[in-house]
């Protein structure tokens, strides 16, 4: 599902924030990227929803080649990927239920469709009873809720989370987790959860993935030890 | 296919745009606010110019060179030299007076004693005929005098002299730099509009971003902002109109019974509706272009 073969990315400022990096995350998976701040983990998720591109080396992910799509082709690719970000970025003028039609709107999905999407996904993050709220309403969790539901409404093939639970408290946090969990077994989404908390690693061991230097230090997958959280 | 897609999509745009204005009341109010204030500022001062202009060219119009025949020819041979006159550079038009109608207009400037007076010329008109010249370009109206004067059998072109060109000069003067303040307001205002409306846009970059994020086209993106500029320009253009619907038929039924025929105002219709549409032209196509900019900032990869 996400490839990246001798990936290196080079910021103008000369900054090599990644180092010639292979990874190989297939489908169904659930990965945790952890690593100290400044390794790379932000420009490493970058690249893989076209944010950045890659300096040399490919980036294939959902079966595209990222660096190759067109500028005007971004959009579009983007729809096969959920991202949930530590500050939510939601709408603030629009409601819970408008925030997570937004995506199926955008991409043209009938309203009867959209209405049935937006209810069955609220109830999976368990908003149903928020849908008419405003973001400014909520908890940092049930906004954080908002957000995954939004990135999941149209059945994306990755979702990635870029510190997710950043904001919340450790009880809220773990319920995000829960229910990143729930996603990855009831749609087999790919989930790439990127982390500084360690009890969380700890807690639902899986897959993890350490960045170091713009390096995969290490990889749990392949029988790789990881600092702190063993 | 991106583009069928926002047509089918316009209803829908439009319904965000409206519903942004609504939900950002308090910068679309200031943006409304801001396009009120300028298409104002453009309209009063551009009606005042207009008039003003209209009003220096009646006034050029109104200047004619006086020319007076020799008293000694008739006037068949008087009527001759019509011709020579008409084939003048920028003659645009002569009109023959007798000699009849030289007393009779004379007459007619006298009182009850003069007018019995000069009735007694009639018999032995002493008065030569003339002719009425209207130039073509108030500028060249000594010019033409001239040429008039070096004629046969005229005896006299006169213009009105130094004190006719100055007068031609300053109201040359004062439409020139009427024009040139009217552009530049407008110019300044325009940019004014564009502005406030690249700060409303500047406070929804997240939005912009998020709707990126999620795989909003560039066009999905960007159709309800420009829909949005057009209609702030819309509703800023509502009072301008109404103040120089009411404002200018007020001041024209007013100014008509003090000013002379010479200086008039322009007529109330069609010239409100023609300013109309220039307002709401001018408010809508500075609140798309100026949202098409500002968002494109936003759009680049």
């Amino acid at each position: 599902m996400i490839k990246l073969e001798n990936v290196t990315k080079v910021y103008k400022t000369g900054v090599r924030a990644v180092n010639n990096m292979n990874v190989d995350i297939g489908e169904g998976e659930f990965v945790y990227v952890i690593g100290p701040t400044g390794a790379g983990k932000s420009t490493f998720i970058k690249l893989l929803y076209r944010e950045e591109k890659a300096s040399s080396g490919t980036v294939i992910v959902a079966g595209q080649d990222v660096s190759k799509i067109k500028d005007r082709k971004v959009p579009y690719f983007r729809r096969n990927i959920g991202v949930v970000f530590q500050n939510f970025r939601l709408l603030p003028k629009k409601t819970v239920f408008e925030n997570v039609a937004f995506t199926l709107e955008v991409t043209d999905t009938p309203r009867v469709q959209i209405r049935k999407k937006v209810r069955r996904t609220l109830e999976l993050v368990g908003l149903e009873d928020k849908a008419n709220a405003f973001p400014h309403e909520l908890s940092g969790g049930q906004q954080q809720r908002v957000a995954i539901a939004r990135a999941i409404v149209n059945s994306p093939k990755v979702l990635i989370a870029d510190e997710p639970t950043g904001n919340l408290d450790p009880d809220t946090s773990n319920e995000i987790i829960g229910l990143l969990e729930r996603i990855n077994e009831v749609n087999h989404t790919t989930i790439l959860v990127v982390t500084h908390d360690k009890e969380i690693v700890q807690k639902h061991k899986k897959r993890t993935i350490l960045i170091e230097d713009g390096c995969i230090k290490t990889d749990t997958s392949a029988g790789g030890y990881v600092d702190g959280v063993h | 296919m991106e583009f069928i897609s926002c047509i089918k999509n316009f209803p829908k745009h439009c319904k965000t745009a409206f519903q942004n204005i609504w939900r950002n009341g308090v910068m679309s109010a200031s943006s409304i606010f801001a396009v009120t204030i300028t298409l104002l500022l453009i309209a009063v001062i551009g009606v005042i110019a207009i008039n003003v202009q209209d009003m220096t060219y009646s006034i050029e119009d109104s200047l004619t060179i006086y020319v007076k025949m020799d008293r000694e020819i008739s006037d068949k041979d008087a009527q001759k030299i019509l011709p020579d006159i008409e084939k003048i550079e920028g003659v645009k038009k002569a009109t023959f007076s007798s000699k009849e109608d030289e007393l009779d207009k004379m007459i007619e400037m006298q009182d009850e004693d003069g007018k019995k007076l000069f009735e007694t010329y009639r018999e032995n008109n002493p008065l030569g005929a003339a002719y009425v010249v209207e130039v073509e370009d108030a500028k060249e109206i000594d010019a033409v005098a001239d040429k008039i004067s070096a004629l046969e059998h005229v005896n006299e072109a006169t213009s009105g002299g130094a004190s006719t060109s100055s007068l031609v000069n300053s109201l040359e003067t004062i439409r020139n730099g009427g024009a040139v303040f009217v552009v530049g307001l407008t110019i300044v205002a325009l940019f004014m509009i564009a502005n406030t409306i690249k700060i409303t846009i500047t406070s929804r970059q997240t939005e912009i971003s998020i709707m990126r994020m999620v795989g909003a086209s560039n066009w999905y993106i960007r159709l309800p902002y420009m829909l949005e500029g057009v209609f702030i320009g819309l509703l800023g253009s509502i009072v301008p109109i109404l103040v120089v619907y009411f404002g200018y038929n007020w001041i024209y039924s007013g100014a008509t019974d003090f000013l002379p025929a010479m200086v008039s105002m322009r007529e109330p219709f069609p010239f409100i509706w023609q300013c109309s549409g220039i307002m709401i032209a001018l408010g809508c196509g500075v609140g798309l272009i100026g949202s098409f900019v500002s968002v494109r900032k936003f759009l680049k990869f």
